[in-house]
C-alpha cells in the first residue's frame, strides 16, 4: 500500500494542493490571498515534477509498474506526460494571479480549480484502467469548465464555459458507452484486461468491437479538437480567462494525446482490431490532414490572436494525430507498432512550452478589465512592452516550426516518423501537413508584423507588468530556443515515454503467454506473433 | 547505369584538430548575444561593436583561407561532431573551393554593410545588429554545413533576420514584401524538407552528404526529388518564374538589406545546387539540364528588359540581379570546368558589384530620399566623387574588361561555347540536340551582356550627365570619408579579380576539377548519350 502511494506521489501532491487551497482561502485576507496561491501552486506543480523526475531516475520505468490493482502505474509514460502537465500548471499558476486581479476575477477557487484540473489530468495519463482514465477526465473535465467560465462577469466566458459543457458532457457519454462495450467484449476494464481478451478474437464480436472503436475514438478525437469535434474550440479558447486558454492548449491537449496513445497502444489494439478490416491508421490520417487544413484555413481569417491561436490549436491536432498515426500505422497490415521515436510526447512538449508563452504573453496586454488581443492592438508592441513582444515572437516562431526553436524538431520528427511508414505510404499527408506549414507560416507572422513592423498606435495602452507573469513568458520562450539548440535530450525523454506503454503492454502479453517476446523490448512485431492460430488478414491498399 | 565515379569531393580530406569553423561560424552569434547586453539607446555603441563582430569574423575566415590547402580534393578542417543522437543528425562543418570564396566574400561584405549602415539606419540599431549577426551566422553556416540537417537548420535561420530587416527597417510596402519573401522561401524550403527526409529514410538513417550521394535511387525518384531540392534553391537564386519575391524584397529592404541579399544570400541557390542538388542527384539534373538553360536564358534577357523600363533605380539593379544570376546559373547548367570556374567567380563578383550599386544607391537615396530616375540628371557635377565610383562599378556590372565582371562572364561564355561548339566541329554522329542547344542559349545569353550595357549606361546617363534640371538636386553633398572608404574597398576587389584572377579562381580550381570528374559523366550520360560514350572513349584513350 505505501509503495503503491510512493508511485503516485505526484499525482498525491497535486491533490493536496487542491484540497489545502480550497480549505485555506477562506481564511486568507483578500491581498495575500492574490500574493500567496500563485506562487503556492507553482511550488506545489513544480514539487510534483520533482517527485516525477526521483520517480523517474530511481523507479523501473522501462516497466509499468501498477499500483493499486492495475488502476494507475508510474511508468515512464506516466511520469513523462504528468511532469510536462505539471510544468503546463506551473507556468499557469505564475501568470493567473496579475492577470485575474486585472479583470476583477481573483478568487482562490481559481486555484483550487487548477490544481484539479492538474489533478486529474495526472490521473488520466497514468490511468491503467478505462475506469480510472474516465474518472481523471472528468475530474479535468468538471474543473476546467469552471475555469473557462470563470470571468462571471464576462457573458463570453460564461458563453464559452456553458457550450463547452455541454459539448463536452456528450463526449463523455460517448466515452462511458464506448467503455460499456469494451467491457461487454474483455469483462474488465483494466487495459491489460482488454488487451489480453482482444489477443484472441470471438466470434459474433466485430460489432460491438467497431461500435466500441468509433465511439471511444469519438470522445478522444473531441477532447484533442479533431475536426469535425472542434466547434468548441474557438469559442471556449476566445472567451476563457487568458492564462485558462493557455493551460487548455498546452496541458489538456498533452493529457488528450498521453492518454488517447496509451489507450490506442495498450487498450484497443491487437488481432482482434485487425479482423474487424479497419483500416485505424488510415482513418485517422484522413482526420489528421482534415483538421489540419480546416484549421489552418479558418485560423487566416481572425482578427483576435487568441482566436487565432484557438484554430491554430485544431491544426496542431491534425499535426499530433498524423504524428499519431505513424506510432500506431495500420495494425491490419502486421506490423502494428514501429519504433516508438516519441514524436508525439516530443511535439507536444514544444508545443505546449510554445502555447504557454504565447498566452502568458497575451495575458500581459490589457489592465483593468480590457483585453487588448486583435491585431491591430497589437501594434507597437515590441516598443511598449518588447519582452512579451519577444516572448510571443518566439512562441509564433515555434509553432510556425521555424528553426531553431523547439517547434522545428517537433514537426521534423512527425514528419520523419510519418514518411518511414511503409516506405512513404502517408506521403500524400506529409506533402499536406508541409503545405499546411506554409500557410500557417502566413498568419503566424502577422504577429510579428504587428508588434514590431506597423507604426504604434496612437491610443495609449497601459500592459500588466508584474515579474512573475514576465517569467511565465520568459521561461518557456526561453526553453523553446534553448531546446530547440539542443533537442536530444528532451527527444531521449519522449522515447523512453513512448517505449513505457510498449513495454507495458508486451509485458502484458508475456505474462499470460500468449506472445512470443523475443529479446525482451524488441522493436516491432510484437502483438503481430501473438495469435498465431489466425493467419493475417489481407492487407487494406 | 555507371555511377561508380565516387563523389570524392564530398568526402573529408583534413579534420580539424581546433573547431576553427564552428567558431567561425557562431562568432557573429556570440557577438549578437553579448550586444543584448548593451543598452537600447547607446547607438554608437551598437554600430562599433556590429562592426567590430563582422570585423573578428572576417579575421577568421582569413585564418580558415590561410589554412586551405588549394591542391586538396575534399572538405578540408572538417568540424565533425555528434548533433542530435537519436535522428542520427551530425554537426559537420567543412570548407572546400566551392564554399571559401563565398565564405570569403561574406568576410568582406559584412563590414562593410555595417559601416555602410551608420547612416542608412536611424532606428533600433540594437535589434539591427542582432538581426544581422544572426544573418551572418546563418549564411555561413549554410555554406559550411554538409551535413543536411545542419545545413537545413541554417538555411532557415537566415529567414527570421532578414525577415525582420526588411519588415522593420523597410520602405513603404515593406510588409508586403516581407511577407511574400518569408513565404515564398518557406515554402521552396520545407518540400526541400521532406525530401532530406526521404533521402535519410532511403539511406536507414543518416544526413551525411557524402553518404547519402552514394544512395542508388530509382529515376522517377531522383526526379521529384530533385524538384524539390531545386525549387528551394531557384526560388532563392532566384531564376525566372520564381523571381518575383525579388524586385519587391529589393526595393523594400533598407539598403544594408539589399546589400546583403544580393551580395551573399541570392548566391546560396546556386551554391546549394552545386553543392547538394546536382552530386545528389546528377541522373536528374541531366535531365533537366535543358530546361534550366532555357530558364537561365530567360532570367538573362527578362531581367535585363525588365530592367531596362524600370523608373526607380534601386528596382533596376534588383532587376539587373536576376539577369546576373542568370549568367551564374548558365555556368551551373554547362557544368564542365571553365564553366564553374566562372559561376563562383560570377558569385563572388556579383556579390561585390551589385553590393557596391546597392550601397551607392543608398548613399543618394540617404541625401535625397527618392530612387526615382527623373528626379535626378546631372548630378555628376555635384557629386563628382560618387559619380566616378559610380560609373566605375558599372563597368565592372557590365562586364567590361579588366574589371571582375568580365572574368567571370567570360569563362562562363568560353565554357558554354565549348560545350556548344561540338555541334558545328565534332563528328555529326555525337552533335545532339544537347549542343544544339546550348548553342542557341549561349547565343541569347550574349545578347544578354549588350542588353546590361544599355540599361545600365542609359541609366547612368540619365542619372549623372546632362544639366541639372531638378534644383532639389543643386544642394548634394559628395561622399563622405566614411562612404568614400567603403566603395574604396570594394573597387580595390573589383579590379583586383579583374586584372589578377588566378589570385581567386585557384582557390577553387582543385575542388572543380574533382566536381566535374565526378558529376559531369552522370549528369552528360542522361543529357547527351552520345556526347558521354565519346568522353568516355576519349579519356580512355587519354589514360592509356
Amino acid at each position: 500500500m505505501l509503495h503503491d502511494l510512493a508511485l503516485i506521489s505526484p499525482q498525491l501532491i497535486l491533490l493536496v494542493a487542491a484540497l489545502f487551497t480550497l480549505v485555506a482561502d477562506p481564511f486568507l485576507p483578500v491581498d495575500a490571498s492574490r500574493r500567496f496561491w500563485g506562487l503556492f501552486g507553482a511550488g506545489m506543480s513544480g514539487l510534483a515534477i520533482l517527485a516525477c523526475a526521483a520517480l523517474w531516475k530511481f523507479g523501473p520505468y522501462e516497466m509499468s509498474t501498477p499500483a493499486f490493482s492495475y488502476h494507475l502505474a508510474a511508468s515512464g509514460h506516466a511520469l513523462f506526460f504528468t511532469a510536462l502537465i505539471a510544468m503546463c500548471a506551473l507556468v499557469t499558476h505564475l501568470s493567473s494571479p496579475a492577470y485575474l486581479t486585472e479583470q476583477d476575477s481573483h478568487y482562490g477557487e481559481y486555484y483550487a480549480l487548477l490544481h484539479f484540473a492538474t489533478f486529474g489530468m495526472a490521473v488520466m495519463v497514468a490511468a491503467e484502467s478505462l475506469v480510472t482514465l474516465f474518472i481523471g477526465l472528468e475530474i479535468m473535465s468538471m474543473a476546467i469548465y469552471v475555469l473557462v467560465a470563470f470571468k462571471r462577469t464576462s457573458a463570453a466566458s460564461v458563453e464559452a464555459g456553458m457550450k463547452y459543457f455541454i459539448m463536452g458532457s456528450v463526449a463523455s457519454a460517448f466515452l462511458l458507452y464506448g467503455i460499456a462495450f469494451l467491457f461487454g467484449l474483455s469483462g474488465g476494464t483494466s487495459f491489460i484486461e482488454i488487451q489480453r481478451a482482444l489477443l484472441s478474437p470471438k466470434p459474433g464480436q466485430d460489432l460491438w468491437l467497431g461500435l466500441a472503436v468509433v465511439l471511444t475514438g469519438g470522445a478522444f478525437l473531441f477532447k484533442v479538437a479533431a475536426v469535425p469535434m472542434h466547434m468548441w474550440t474557438p469559442d471556449a479558447y476566445e472567451g476563457a480567462p487568458t492564462p485558462i486558454t493557455g493551460f487548455m492548449s498546452s496541458a489538456v491537449k498533452a493529457a488528450a494525446f498521453g492518454s488517447f496513445l496509451k489507450f490506442l497502444y495498450a487498450g484497443i489494439s491487437g488481432p482482434a482490431l485487425a479482423s474487424l478490416h479497419l483500416p485505424l491508421g488510415q482513418v485517422l490520417g484522413c482526420f489528421a490532414v482534415l483538421t489540419m487544413t480546416v484549421g489552418n484555413i479558418l485560423a487566416l481569417t481572425q482578427r483576435s490572436i487568441k482566436r487565432m491561436l484557438a484554430y491554430s490549436a485544431i491544426a496542431h491536432a491534425g499535426y499530433l494525430l498524423l504524428g499519431t498515426v505513424a506510432t500506431i500505422d495500420d495494425p491490419t497490415l502486421g506490423t502494428p507498432f514501429l519504433a516508438p521515436t516519441g514524436a508525439v510526447p516530443f511535439y507536444l512538449v514544444g508545443y505546449a512550452l510554445a502555447s504557454l508563452a504565447g498566452f502568458a504573453a497575451l495575458a500581459s496586454l490589457g489592465k483593468d478589465g480590457e483585453e487588448l488581443t486583435t491585431e491591430g492592438q497589437l501594434a507597437g508592441l515590441s516598443k511598449r512592452h518588447p519582452i512579451a513582444a519577444l516572448a510571443l515572437t518566439v512562441s509564433v516562431l515555434s509553432l510556425a516550426g521555424v528553426p531553431p526553436t523547439l517547434g522545428f524538431f517537433g514537426k521534423l520528427q512527425i514528419l520523419r516518423d510519418v514518411l518511414a511508414v511503409d516506405n512513404g505510404k502517408y506521403l500524400p499527408h506529409v506533402i499536406i501537413l508541409v503545405l499546411n506549414s506554409v500557410v500557417s507560416a502566413y498568419y503566424y507572422l502577422k504577429v510579428p508584423v504587428a508588434m514590431y513592423m506597423r507604426p504604434d498606435s496612437r491610443v495609449h495602452r497601459e500592459y500588466v507588468r508584474e515579474p512573475n507573469l514576465t517569467w511565465a513568458m520568459a521561461l518557456p520562450a526561453f526553453a523553446l530556443l534553448a531546446l530547440g539548440v539542443m533537442p536530444g535530450r528532451a527527444m531521449g525523454w519522449a522515447s523512453r515515454s513512448e517505449q513505457a506503454i510498449r513495454a507495458g503492454s508486451e509485458a502484458a502479453n508475456t505474462a499470460h503467454s500468449y506472445a512470443v517476446v523475443k529479446g525482451g523490448g524488441s522493436a516491432k512485431g510484437v502483438v503481430a506473433t501473438v495469435a498465431p492460430e489466425k493467419p493475417a488478414t489481407a492487407p487494406v491498399p | 547505369m555507371d555511377t561508380s565515379m565516387a563523389h570524392n569531393w564530398l568526402h573529408f580530406h583534413s579534420l580539424s584538430s581546433f573547431p576553427l569553423l564552428t567558431l567561425l561560424c557562431a562568432m557573429p552569434l556570440g557577438f549578437a548575444l553579448l550586444a543584448l547586453a548593451i543598452p537600447d539607446e547607446q547607438t554608437n555603441a551598437h554600430k562599433a561593436w556590429s562592426f567590430l563582430g563582422a570585423l573578428a569574423t572576417f579575421a577568421a575566415s582569413l585564418v580558415v583561407l590561410s589554412r586551405f590547402d588549394r591542391s586538396a580534393v575534399g572538405l578540408q578542417q572538417v568540424d565533425d561532431y555528434a548533433w542530435i543522437p537519436s535522428f542520427n543528425a551530425r554537426w559537420t562543418l567543412g570548407v572546400d573551393g566551392l564554399s571559401l570564396p563565398l565564405v570569403l566574400l561574406t568576410g568582406i561584405l559584412m563590414p562593410l554593410i555595417f559601416a555602410g549602415a551608420w547612416s542608412a539606419i536611424d532606428k533600433r540599431w540594437k535589434e539591427f545588429s542582432i538581426a544581422m549577426l544572426i544573418l551572418e551566422t546563418g549564411m555561413l553556416g549554410s555554406l559550411l554545413a554538409v551535413d543536411l540537417l545542419s545545413f537545413y537548420v541554417f538555411w532557415e535561420i537566415m529567414l527570421v533576420p532578414m525577415y525582420l530587416i526588411v519588415g522593420i527597417w523597410g520602405g513603404k510596402d515593406r510588409i508586403y514584401a516581407t511577407v511574400k519573401f518569408f513565404i515564398y522561401t518557406m515554402f521552396g524550403s520545407l518540400l526541400m524538407l521532406v525530401a532530406i527526409l526521404w533521402l535519410y529514410q532511403k539511406s536507414g538513417g543518416s544526413f551525411a552528404l557524402a553518404q547519402l550521394a552514394e544512395l542508388k535511387l530509382s529515376e522517377g525518384e531522383q526526379t521529384w526529388l530533385f524538384a524539390a531540392f531545386a525549387l528551394a534553391f531557384l526560388i532563392k537564386v532566384p531564376v525566372f518564374p520564381f523571381h518575383t519575391w525579388l524586385p519587391d524584397a529589393h526595393t523594400e529592404a533598407p539598403t544594408p538589406g539589399s546589400v546583403v541579399l544580393a551580395g551573399v544570400m541570392l548566391k546560396l541557390g546556386t551554391y546549394g545546387l552545386l553543392r547538394f542538388a546536382i552530386p545528389l542527384f546528377p541522373a536528374a539534373m541531366g535531365k533537366f539540364s535543358p530546361l534550366l538553360l532555357a530558364l537561365a536564358v530567360i532570367g538573362i534577357v527578362f531581367g535585363a528588359l525588365m530592367a531596362y523600363v524600370q523608373t526607380d533605380v534601386k528596382r533596376l539593379v534588383a532587376y539587373s540581379s536576376v539577369s546576373h544570376l542568370g549568367f551564374v546559373m548558365l555556368g551551373i547548367v554547362i557544368f564542365n570546368e571553365e564553366s564553374l570556374q566562372g559561376a563562383i567567380l560570377q558569385g563572388v563578383n556579383h556579390g561585390i558589384s551589385t553590393g557596391a550599386l546597392f550601397l551607392l544607391v543608398g548613399y543618394v537615396y540617404e541625401r535625397r530620399h527618392t530612387r526615382e530616375i527623373a528626379e535626378f540628371g546631372g548630378i555628376a557635377a555635384k557629386m563628382p566623387i560618387y559619380a566616378a565610383f559610380f560609373v566605375f562599378v558599372t563597368m565592372s556590372s557590365i562586364a567590361l574588361p579588366l574589371t571582375n565582371g568580365f572574368v567571370g562572364e567570360f569563362l562562363i561564355f568560353a565554357g558554354s561555347f565549348k560545350e556548344g561548339v561540338q555541334a558545328v566541329i565534332a563528328p555529326p554522329a555525337i552533335a545532339g540536340h544537347w549542343r544544339n542547344t546550348v548553342l542557341v542559349g549561349g547565343g541569347i545569353a550574349s545578347l544578354g551582356i549588350v542588353l546590361g550595357a544599355v540599361y545600365m549606361l542609359s541609366m547612368v546617363r540619365r542619372v549623372f550627365f546632362g544639366q541639372i534640371t531638378n534644383p532639389a538636386n543643386q544642394s548634394l553633398r559628395d561622399l563622405t570619408w566614411r562612404e568614400k572608404s567603403i566603395m574604396a574597398v570594394l573597387a580595390v576587389f573589383i579590379l583586383w579579380i579583374g586584372v589578377y584572377p588566378s589570385s581567386w579562381l585557384n582557390l577553387s580550381k582543385t575542388t572543380v576539377q574533382a566536381m566535374v570528374e565526378a558529376e559531369r559523366p552522370g549528369i552528360l550520360q542522361v543529357r547527351a548519350p552520345l556526347d558521354y560514350k565519346h568522353e568516355a572513349s576519349q579519356h580512355a584513350h587519354a589514360d592509356r
